[in-house]
């Protein structure tokens, strides 16, 4: 699915902070969307947590670098991190030309999926995606 | 119409890089309104948050002529303060009145704040994009910023009476310090109050020039304040972190690099030298520095060229199409030398430019 110019994969899950989350076997891998990388811009740095380190939700889980700004990547769900991408930290163009592929961010076990619920499907997420760019017309 | 809180605060360098911290936690917690800071510095090199100090700062300098080093929480490359610089910083919440939620329509608003203060004092400052404050092409103010939760901070160095000379030593630059002409040409690329008001204006002035400025383009007023005791317990915590080795140089090697490259190339309108600053790891221009003999009229925009460039990819085909761009959107006049000698003289450099 085509929201403008940005793509959505319909068998993932989203929250609105623009991360897709794609939930397995109690395990869940993160990214950020299409639009999502769009919106944080170039981006110059991102740094994600350790692997090991327990990550809550709404809590920071990584920084990222656009134009002199430093972000929080706010996680989307509570978990252990399994896995990080050094490959999109040590070139974060990755994220920018394949933000569902090669620029995945951290692999997490999920502390339970209770929180699954909470987080957005592809509809719900074309339709937060609509509002914000009208908020930001 | 909004009162922010205003402290004039003296620090330590440490206590100047950790209140960003306190009084961002402060303002997401809640604990205090929206806040204007002046921080006044000892000579120091503040590298960028996701910076590397050993690629980013002369260390053997610094320790011999005791300069601190020092990191930011806020994003950019690092930088020179000493006490011939101020610096400014705004925490506040997101969704205060009067603050845009679009960034760069933010980044817009904070610096022509400071460009109309610095109007008051008789300066012509403009916003450079995307984060810069210039006169003629020359920066005369650096900018950037981070957020918390809810809060964001967007700070900013005035340079008041800037030592040029040493900032050149402290901090790997794109030029050859041995060469005269191409330290003299540095200096062309920044600007002071003192150079361009041939005084320096008290303190105070500057101050309250800049509060002008801010009160003027978001319609606020100033209360006088100090910090409170929250904050000033956290500060004591904060500090001893951010004087930490950890702090300073932990955990951000991530496979940067930094080298200087140097090139001349041919045009038919002259000479182009390009010295460059290189992340070739992640394939990024971090700076540029554009000399030579030929003529560009007008002169600011080989300053602008050079800003354009910066942190920009150094793969050949964007270097080409972002120098495509940059002749597209100015009024660019340079006789002998167009687009395509520019890209071709920087990718030169890139790729083949010698080690300086």
């Amino acid at each position: 699915m085509r929201i403008e110019n940005w793509q959505i994969k319909e068998e993932l899950k989203y929250d609105n902070n623009n991360f897709w989350i794609e939930i397995k076997d109690r395990q869940a891998l993160i990214g950020l969307s299409d639009y999502g990388q769009w919106v944080i811009g170039d981006i110059l740095y991102i740094e994600l947590g350790q692997e090991g380190a327990p990550i809550r939700k709404g809590e920071s889980c990584g920084s990222v670098e656009s134009g002199k700004w430093v972000g929080n990547l706010i996680a989307p769900v509570s978990g252990c991190i399994l896995e990080c991408n050094s490959a999109a930290v040590e070139n974060p163009r990755q994220i920018q030309e394949d933000p569902y592929g090669a620029g995945w961010l951290i692999k997490i076990a999920l502390d339970s999926t209770d929180e699954n619920g909470s987080l957005l499907d592809c509809a719900s997420y074309a339709e937060f995606i609509k509002e914000q760019i009208k908020n930001a017309a | 119409m909004g009162t922010w809180r205003l402290i004039d605060s003296k620090m330590t360098v440490a206590e100047n890089m950790a209140i960003d911290r306190v009084l961002l936690t402060s303002r997401s917690k809640g604990w205090v309104p929206d806040t204007l800071l002046f921080l006044e510095f000892t000579p120091c090199a503040l590298v960028g948050y996701h910076q590397s100090v050993e690629l980013e700062v002369e260390e053997d300098y610094c320790r011999v002529h005791g300069i601190e080093i020092q990191r930011r929480v806020t994003g950019g490359g690092a930088i020179y303060m000493h006490e011939g610089t101020l610096g400014w910083a705004i925490y506040a919440d997101k969704h205060s009145p009067g603050i845009p939620a679009d960034r760069s329509e933010m980044y817009a608003r904070m610096c022509e704040s400071v460009a109309l203060g610095l109007s008051r004092l008789g300066v012509q400052a403009k916003f450079r994009p995307k984060n810069d404050i210039e006169v003629n092409g020359r920066k005369i103010s650096g900018t950037g910023g981070t957020e918390l939760d809810g809060a964001f901070m967007y700070t900013g160095s005035l340079l008041i009476d800037f030592d040029v000379d040493t900032m050149i030593q402290c901090l790997k630059l794109p030029i050859k310090k041995l060469e005269d002409k191409q330290v003299q040409s540095f200096r062309q690329r920044v600007t002071s109050l003192r150079e361009e008001l041939g005084y320096v204006p008290g303190l105070q002035i500057i101050k309250k020039a800049l509060l002008d400025g801010f009160s003027e383009v978001f319609g606020i007023t100033f209360a006088a304040g100090d910090f409170n005791d929250k904050e000033l317990a956290l500060l004591e915590q904060e500090a001893t972190r951010f004087k930490s080795e950890e702090w300073i140089r932990g955990g951000r090697s991530i496979a940067q690099g930094n080298a200087l490259k140097i090139s001349d190339y041919k045009a038919p309108g002259g000479l182009i030298r390009i010295a460059l600053r290189l992340d070739q790891n992640r394939k990024r221009i971090k700076s540029a520095f554009i000399t030579g003999d030929f003529f560009a009229y007008p002169e600011r925009v080989i300053l602008d060229l050079e800003a354009f460039l910066r942190n920009t990819s150094s793969e050949k085909s964007d270097v080409f199409e972002n120098v495509r761009l940059f002749f597209k959107t100015q009024s660019i006049q340079i006789p002998g030398i167009d687009e395509d000698h520019m890209g071709e003289a920087l990718y030169q450099a890139i790729s083949d430019g010698s080690a300086g």
